[in-house]
């Protein structure tokens, strides 16, 4: 059999038609040079892995359950102590609602943006391939980097502010006034983050046969049913995509949040990881701040069940 | 040729001798290479004064590290704690940060300085927030000021002058807004800012000496029944009467150039930036103290000990440091750095002169007794702090009251 032709088993573990039995008879010594050479390649990354993630992971898990003020040598276990004081502490409460308000937010609205701009630069116009390059370009740029431009964008006096006063209406104070600096900062990661998820799009729309659509306007489809009954069916997967990459970006979210209000004014744009890296470094309470984090760690693990099911079924070709 | 051979023998031996009374003996002055984290703001005069340093002392090299100020107080304690500290470090004084003196000498991450020359002449305050338990862990380079910047080329401007007197700082914000200036520029979206006009006031308020402080370690007072909390309805007052213009949403750094820019005709901020927003702008500035009462005799103003240097207790080279921290601490020396940062020695001295509004300001009101102690570096833990920065914000944003902000304090006092 080719190198071309080879096919890996499924997810299920079944075998694709042609492809070698693992029951056909192999020597003991080829069997081990065989798994010897495989995992001489990942021991590696195995190690890495292990020495980098996995063991500061469980370290970390454990540190939940302590008081360890992140210096001394002394750590004192306090079993589900921190994880009372998280429930009876406001912050706390705070973080996560905000958390999961940037987590939806950033799925719906920046995917609809997305969408919209890949539906646009997906038409017949002439400069689709210099406005995807233009709706792109802000992905690329450092995240930190864009939140300190918009801090100065959105300071009084700024450049928002001044078009906006220039319309003889008072300029909000927008990273200022704690019903609306939440909302300027989704709408700074929007703004940065959309061309990436019309990029997703993009390709979902490009991989429609285009007969499909031919057939479906003979038939007298107007652009809006082609959209809804055709286009937006088959971009299921880059749908699922989209929506998975921006939960566990929304989750996460720390750079730009920090540097814009560092989780203010006073706890309104305070979010799981601010509160995590406060607590950590500003008030010495590490154990409380890896307890902040396995919360974090459960609110994410059923997004991450999903997407690792659907990268199964995805190569189970259902 | 046995007389030859013997002259030979006593030629080499007196060409060795010579050698070995020559300078250090057989070996070379060691070549050291000293690690040193500083600070930003800390970073250009330390440079000088390390090459200062270096030119009498040329076995000893440096390696600088410069992070940023409001970063330092992640990375310092991280890089002690992992083991791998440089030699030296900017830190601060007092028990009050994850970056003072006390915390890290608690924790075993500061050299003992106690027999040093220069730590026998700290005594007092100076030397209580110099160290832990009875200790010197830190050279005490710099003091500064905080209280209130002035341009005084945009007050001559809008017609305004200085305010004397706490009724007129209501005043002259009610004026300047008239005229669509912004009387106080508060950078309240960096957390450091929002203490500045507290802590101002609560030298004049509360605080004259450490009384207070002691009072409240000994479980006497709190922040709540004391003078703190009329220091926050003088917050809460000028927030309500326009002193201040979006703070929540303006950083440090936009509000240092609202003043430099003539937009606002005040900061509340230290000395030491004084010199920084001087450099941004060719209008005059004029740093002065901030009336918190009607009598101009009670206004004092609030001098603090700025950054220091500390030594890393696992330091392979201690002598060296040390070395280097005494030269530091030689008046000239401590002069010069001071001049460079817009402070004055923390240690004063006869030969040190101001070299601008900022640090003759200070100096004055050393000399007539008109100053208060900077008093949350001796605060308890790293928490107080934070929850003043958080409650403050909510209170500029109205949904907390003063009582709520000493409150908040209080509570993370007690939490030890």
């Amino acid at each position: 059999m080719s190198p071309s032709t080879h096919v890996f088993p499924d997810a299920a573990g079944r075998r694709a038609p042609g492809a070698p039995s693992r029951l056909e008879p192999r020597s003991i010594a080829a069997s081990i040079r065989h798994w010897f050479n495989v995992w001489w390649f990942v021991l590696p990354a195995l190690v890495f892995y292990l020495a980098a993630t996995l063991l500061p992971a469980i370290q970390g898990a454990a540190e939940g359950f302590t008081d360890w003020d992140g210096f001394s040598p002394e750590i004192r276990w306090v079993g589900f102590g921190n994880f009372v004081a998280m429930y009876n502490d406001p912050a706390v409460v705070a973080a996560i609602a905000h958390t999961l308000i940037i987590a939806t937010s950033l799925t719906i609205v920046q995917n609809m943006f997305g969408l919209l701009l890949a539906l646009g630069v997906n038409s017949q116009i002439k400069t689709a391939r210099i406005l995807s390059a233009i709706f792109f370009a802000p992905a690329i740029v450092t995240p930190i980097v864009v939140a300190f431009l918009w801090q100065y964008l959105y300071a009084p006096f700024g450049v928002l502010s001044s078009a906006v006063l220039s319309l003889g209406v008072e300029s909000p104070d927008w990273l200022g006034d704690s019903d609306i600096a939440l909302s300027s900062i989704i709408a700074v990661i929007i703004w940065q983050h959309s061309g990436y998820s019309m990029v997703i799009f993009l390709a979902g729309l490009q991989g429609i046969p285009p007969e499909v659509l031919e057939a479906a306007e003979l038939d007298g489809a107007g652009p809006v049913r082609k959209l809804w009954s055709i286009q937006l069916p088959l971009l299921g997967p880059a749908v699922l995509v989209n929506v998975l990459l921006t939960i566990v970006h929304g989750l996460k979210l720390f750079d730009v949040v920090w540097v814009m209000t560092q989780g203010g004014p006073g706890t309104a744009t305070q979010t799981l990881s601010t509160l995590i890296f406060q607590n950590a470094f500003a008030f010495n309470k590490v154990g409380y701040s890896n307890a902040i984090a396995l919360v974090l760690t459960i609110i994410a693990l059923p997004v991450a069940i999903i997407q690792f099911r659907a990268v199964g079924i995805k190569r189970s070709g259902l | 040729m046995t007389t030859k051979r013997n002259w030979l023998k006593v030629a080499g031996l007196a060409a060795a001798l010579l050698a070995a009374s020559s300078g250090n003996g057989w070996v070379a002055d060691e070549k050291v290479t000293l690690t040193l984290l500083s600070s930003a703001t800390a970073a250009p005069a330390l440079k000088q004064a390390i090459a200062k340093f270096q030119s009498a002392n040329p076995n000893i090299s440096f390696e600088v590290s410069v992070a940023p100020d409001a970063s330092m107080n992640v990375l310092l304690p991280q890089q002690l704690a992992a083991g791998n500290g440089s030699d030296i470090y900017v830190d601060w004084p007092g028990i009050y940060s994850t970056q003072a003196v006390g915390v890290l000498a608690k924790n075993g991450y500061a050299l003992d300085l106690s027999d040093e020359p220069w730590a026998k002449s700290l005594t007092g305050t100076l030397k209580t927030l110099s160290g832990y338990n009875g200790k010197v862990y830190f050279a005490p380079l710099v003091a500064l000021g905080f209280s209130t910047t002035y341009n005084q080329t945009a007050l001559d401007k809008a017609g305004l002058k200085i305010p004397a007197t706490w009724d007129e700082v209501l005043t002259f914000c009610k004026d300047a807004r008239a005229q669509g200036l912004i009387p106080y520029a508060l950078g309240a979206q960096t957390g450091s800012q929002t203490q500045m006009p507290a802590m101002t006031m609560g030298a004049t308020v509360i605080d004259r000496d450490m009384f207070w402080t002691e009072q409240r370690t000994a479980g006497k007072s709190s922040f709540a029944t004391s003078g703190w909390l009329t220091v926050f309805d003088k917050f809460e007052a000028m927030n309500k009467s326009g002193c201040f213009s979006q703070s929540l949403g303006t950083s440090e750094d936009v509000a240092r150039s609202l003043l430099a820019t003539g937009k606002a005709l005040g900061f509340f901020g230290p000395s030491s930036a004084f010199k920084i927003i001087q450099g941004m702008t060719r209008d005059k500035l004029v740093f002065t103290t901030f009336p918190a009462t009607n009598n101009p005799d009670e206004t004092l103003l609030c001098v603090g000990i700025g950054s220091g240097l500390s030594i890393y207790s696992r330091t392979k080279h201690p002598e060296d440091a040390k070395k280097f921290l005494a030269f530091m601490m030689e008046p000239e020396n401590t002069n010069e750095y001071a001049t460079a940062t817009s402070q004055v020695p923390a240690l004063p001295n006869d030969k040190f002169s101001a070299s601008d509004s900022a640090t003759s300001v200070i100096l004055k009101a050393m000399a007539d007794k008109k100053t208060a102690p900077l008093t949350n570096q001796m605060w308890p833990n790293p928490r107080i702090v934070p929850a003043q920065r958080t409650a403050t914000q909510q209170m500029l944003g109205g949904s907390a009251t003063p009582l709520d902000v000493a409150k908040a304090m209080d509570q993370a006092w007690d939490q030890q």
